[in-house]
């Protein structure tokens, strides 16, 4: 962006960051370090793990007040639509771009567990171009677009961490909870089911 | 997630809203009776309404008093406002809106009787696209839905939803465009009345239909319902959305994507005109769609045979289109090109090297052009196929195709015209002959071992498959060859195979309808009769000619115990291959079921004339006679079956029942010792046999029949209260005694259970207790053949005491 400059700092200069700022006020504190540093792609590399099935969750710091992680997209590869429950949500690219869809959610219905989504806009994520998740409209569905034809790697941001999330599907009009898993921590592939 | 208090308020405070709205002024709705549901949307539910002061059919939609999310309120109340701005024939009319006593907002308008285009188009789509014969009334209804858009347009609305299920087709040939509720006004100034409804950015719609501007959250005008008409137009013509994607997702990233596709990209024999005219309206860039009065005027060109302003006509095309004016002359022309081509391949040979290679460049462009004269041909012929020309006509435009060459995708093709004409037999010839020429075709194989195992055309059903496998042998692995893995898996019995077989078909192409059949049958055989009746109507969604199809869904319908679906299956299976003796048996049994032996009899006799021998349908059969106490006959049906298929353990058991009902002790006695020998655990045999050797005076025997038969279940209190009795005639009245509590505890009114506990009472000198069973015995069972003995020991325990 024209006009604004960002400091290039490696991951873990980002985590002990993150980890001096207050309890109180977290949240302000932490867009503002979000959307003015980028990241130095050399530091992410023990965080890069691709499947070809998948995107991958990589753990890399949490603690009781928030979550640090790694994702790995193949060209083509997608999450599904979902919310993140009231729980704060930054992105920023370590390698390549992604395209964030955001949804909201109409007649939702707690009981029998349906709702309707309708899409309300498209944000290409890039690594001069962070994103926060939209407090007022926390549904979501990110993906690296295939024809772009390049690996991305993103960096999440989470607060407080959960290890639920609600997915939904809009074929069947419903949502459920689904629980998340790593795909490696702190470096190390964790063995396969957890 | 909204908090119950908070609902609580938001529904109080929305009810005050409601008290002070005009529009909703407070309205005695008890003069609405309120019917059937006739669908519910996202967001109401439409219910049918009969309005008793003037004795009219109304349909009724109201907010589901638990939805109190304002922005629902403000989008129906947008629809009672939209609906009351529109007045054209093919948008029902608003009779009122109001809210009802309850706070509940209602709007009232005209009930519309038809079905939804989706229907419509589900239930008609023949192997690709609307079956020929009803394509013109589609057309035609699809027209007037482009006319009531280009109306909607005019006075400043756009709809926004347009989709098959909004679209209904009434009785009279009348289509209606429903559901409203998501329109807004397009002439109004940024930023609009209502920031909270329409606020910049916001998109609705259904993926698949939606324009890449609506997908993206881009701001919306007319040119979004156009290309909604184009993506309703492609599926009508080929069966498939013009957007790729097994998911809403999938699909609405394909839209934004931009990989948005035409109908002859999904079929090659779409009529081209109609091409052009969907490709027009799904444009990516809203400037360059036609406005929906365009479209609609295209449309109904189209059907009266005119030409189309989306369409570019070719040089050739317009020598094409005049020259099939004079039909007779084209296919004079025809020949004539026929017989040069011949006289010329034979004259090649003779010339030298360098002539040769020109001739073969020249002959390559004819068979060209050849190749295309004969794609516009079957193109003609599906037009006429669509527009309902006598077969004889169609078939001329199929000869004269094939006259000019007959290479591997002219066959296909022709062979797919004829499947739409109903000519299956024609279609099989023209790809036995593909498959002959050419190199092995996993589509022309799979398509014949379809139209043979389906009963449709030929009986070589084995001949393909082996095709097909030797295929997979050699390495192909694609849908088709997993599919005829799973069939040859199915074939030999092993279901698990044939399930996973099938479901990797499906991962390779989940458009394959066979092979959802196939898992369907598999699924049946495993056990899993709900499994089975998804993907049966999976495989229905996609290719509704498939009898087998309604066949697996019939008889998972009649397992899960919904047997008037099962019956409404069976008439289309019977339909379709009226020869089937399997689909007349299982209605025959789902009316035993409905208890209707009479109608199951003539079934069971139809199965039979097809079939002389068909075990089954003599069982049904005896079943029928019994239920209609025509024993005689009834064992007759059941020795037939018993002939026709000595290893039925339920038939030797029915004949059991009817010999010893018939006075023929010994004869049920023989019967149930072959059911028990095919069977050894029916514990319903086992009861019977225990009835037979109690009788025959084998009381040892008895006890051990019923003993097997409570080891295996537990829940029969005859069986119980039987054994109850043969242990106190043996002398245990305790055991006794526990064996009819057990009997009482399941079955407290049975007489029988009653009356022989009252027996073991009296022996263990429990008198009040046998007092109690045997007044409850006389109550339930005044006539019982005991009724007299038990009013004798009454009285004796009367004066006894
Ligand atoms: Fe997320």
């Amino acid at each position: 962006m024209p006009g604004r400059t960002l400091v290039t700092l490696a991951i873990d200069d980002l985590v002990r960051e993150l980890e001096r700022l207050p309890e109180e006020g977290f949240v302000e504190a932490a867009r503002d370090v979000v959307h003015g540093r980028v990241l130095a792609p050399r530091s992410l590399e023990p965080y890069q793990f691709f499947s070809t099935r998948h995107y991958t969750r990589n753990l890399i710091f949490k603690n009781d007040l928030f979550e640090l992680l790694a994702l790995c997209w193949e060209p083509g590869q997608q999450s599904s639509v979902h919310n993140h429950r009231g729980q704060q949500c930054w992105m920023m690219m370590g390698l390549g771009r992604l395209e964030n869809l955001n949804f909201r959610v109409h007649d939702r219905d707690e009981v029998a567990r349906t709702c309707r989504l309708e899409p309300t806009s498209v944000i290409e994520i890039t690594r001069d171009q962070a994103m926060s998740v939209d407090p007022d409209e926390p549904v979501h569905l990110i993906r690296n677009v295939e024809a772009w034809g390049e690996r991305a790697l993103s960096v999440h941001l989470y607060s407080r961490p959960f290890d639920t999330c609600e997915v939904y599907c809009p074929e069947r009009g419903i949502y459920m909870d689904v629980q998340l898993s790593y795909w490696s921590t702190h470096g190390r592939p964790c063995a396969p089911g957890r | 997630m909204v908090a119950p208090d908070a609902a609580a308020a938001s529904l109080a405070a929305y009810r005050a809203a409601a008290a002070q709205d005009p529009r909703f002024a407070p309205h005695a709705l008890d003069a609405l009776e309120r019917g059937p549901a006739l669908g519910e949307g996202g967001m109401g539910q439409v219910v049918v309404a009969k309005d008793r002061r003037l004795g009219r059919e109304a349909a009724l939609k109201v907010i589901q008093p638990d939805l109190v999310d304002p922005t629902v309120i403000r989008r129906f109340e947008r629809e009672a406002e939209v609906m009351a701005r529109l007045e054209h024939p093919a948008i029902p009319p608003l009779y009122e809106a109001g809210t009802d006593a309850r706070g509940q907002r209602y709007l009232l308008m005209r009930k519309v009787a038809g079905e939804p285009l989706s229907l419509v188009l589900r239930r008609l789509r023949a192997p690709a696209g609307v079956r020929a014969a009803r394509m013109p009334d589609v057309l035609d209804a699809l027209a007037r839905v482009a006319e009531a858009v280009a109306y909607a347009h005019g006075v400043g609305i756009i709809h926004r939803d347009l989709k098959p299920q909004n679209v209904m087709l009434g009785r009279w040939g009348e289509a209606m465009v429903l559901d409203w509720g998501l329109a807004r006004r397009h002439d109004e100034d940024a930023p609009t009345q209502d920031p909270g409804l329409t606020r910049e950015g916001e998109t609705i719609g259904t993926p698949g239909y939606m324009p890449p501007e609506q997908a993206r959250g881009n701001p919306v005008g007319p040119p979004a319902d156009v290309f909604a008409l184009g993506a309703i137009l492609c599926e009508v013509l080929t069966g498939h959305l013009p957007v790729e994607g097994a998911t809403a997702v999938n699909r609405l990233l394909a839209t934004i994507d931009g990989r948005i596709a035409r109908p002859r990209d999904l079929r090659r024999d779409t009529p081209p005109e109609l091409d052009s005219l969907a490709a027009a309206a799904l444009a990516l860039d809203p400037a360059a769609r036609p406005t929906a009065a365009a479209f609609a005027a295209d449309l109904r060109a189209f059907l009266r045979g005119e030409p189309l302003a989306a369409h570019h006509y070719g040089r050739r095309e317009r020598l094409v289109r005049s020259a099939r004016r004079r039909a007779g002359a084209l296919l004079l022309a025809l020949a004539v090109t026929a017989l040069v081509g011949g006289a010329a391949a034979v004259t090649l040979r003779a010339r030298g090297a360098q002539a040769a290679a020109e001739e073969g460049a020249r002959l390559a462009a004819e068979a060209r052009d050849a190749l295309q004269r004969a794609m516009d041909l079957l193109a003609e012929a599906d037009v006429l196929v669509a527009r309902g020309a006598p077969a004889r006509d169609v078939l001329g435009r199929v000869d004269a195709a094939l006259a000019e060459g007959r290479t591997r995708f002219v066959l296909w093709a022709a062979a797919g015209v004829c499947l739409r004409t109903e000519q299956a037999d024609r279609a099989r010839d023209l790809l036995v002959e593909s498959v002959d020429r050419f190199p092995p075709g996993l589509r022309e194989l799979g398509l014949l071992h379809r139209l043979a195992s389906s009963g449709l055309a030929g009986a070589d059903t084995t001949v393909w498959l082996e095709r097909l496998l030797a295929a997979r042998a050699a390495g192909v692995r694609d849908a088709l060859t997993c599919y005829a893995v799973g069939v040859d898996a199915g074939v030999r019995g092993d279901w698990r195979a044939a399930e996973r077989a099938a479901g990797e078909a499906l991962e390779l192409d989940p458009r394959l309808a066979w092979a959802w059949e196939l898992r369907a049958g598999a699924r049946l055989h495993l056990g899993d009769p709900d499994g089975a009746e998804a993907d049966a109507t999976r495989a229905l969604e996609l290719e509704p000619w498939l009898p087998s199809a309604w066949q697996n869904r019939a008889t998972a319908r009649l397992r899960l115990g919904r047997v008037e679906g099962a019956v409404a299956d069976l008439d289309r299976v019977i339909g379709l291959a009226p020869t089937r003796p399997e689909a007349f048996t299982s209605r025959g049994n789902a009316y035993v079921h409905l208890n209707d032996p009479t109608r199951a009899l003539q079934d069971y006799d139809r199965a039979l004339n097809l079939a002389p021998g068909h075990p089954g349908a003599w069982k049904g059969r005896g079943v029928a006679l019994a239920r209609l106490e025509r024993r005689d006959e009834a064992l007759e049906a059941f020795t037939r079956a018993i002939e026709a298929d000595p290893d039925d353990a339920d038939a030797w058991r029915n004949r059991a029942v009817l010999r010893d009902r018939l006075g023929d002790p010994a004869g049920a006695r023989e019967d149930l010792d072959r059911t028990l020998a095919l069977r050894p655990d029916d514990a319903a045999a086992l009861e019977l046999r225990g009835v037979a050797r109690a009788v025959a005076g084998d009381l040892a025997g008895a006890e051990a029949d019923w003993t097997r038969a409570l080891e295996i279940d537990r829940s029969r209190a005859n069986c119980w209260s039987n054994r109850g009795h043969a242990r106190l005639l043996r002398g245990d009245p305790r055991a006794a005694l526990a064996d009819c509590d057990r009997a009482v505890a399941l079955a407290p009114d049975s007489p029988d259970a009653r009356y022989n506990r009252a027996q073991a009472r009296l022996a263990l000198e429990d008198l009040p207790g046998a007092r109690a069973d045997l007044e409850r015995f006389v109550e339930v069972a005044p006539t019982h053949p005991k009724a007299a003995n038990a009013r004798a020991q009454l009285e004796r325990l009367r004066m006894s005491r």
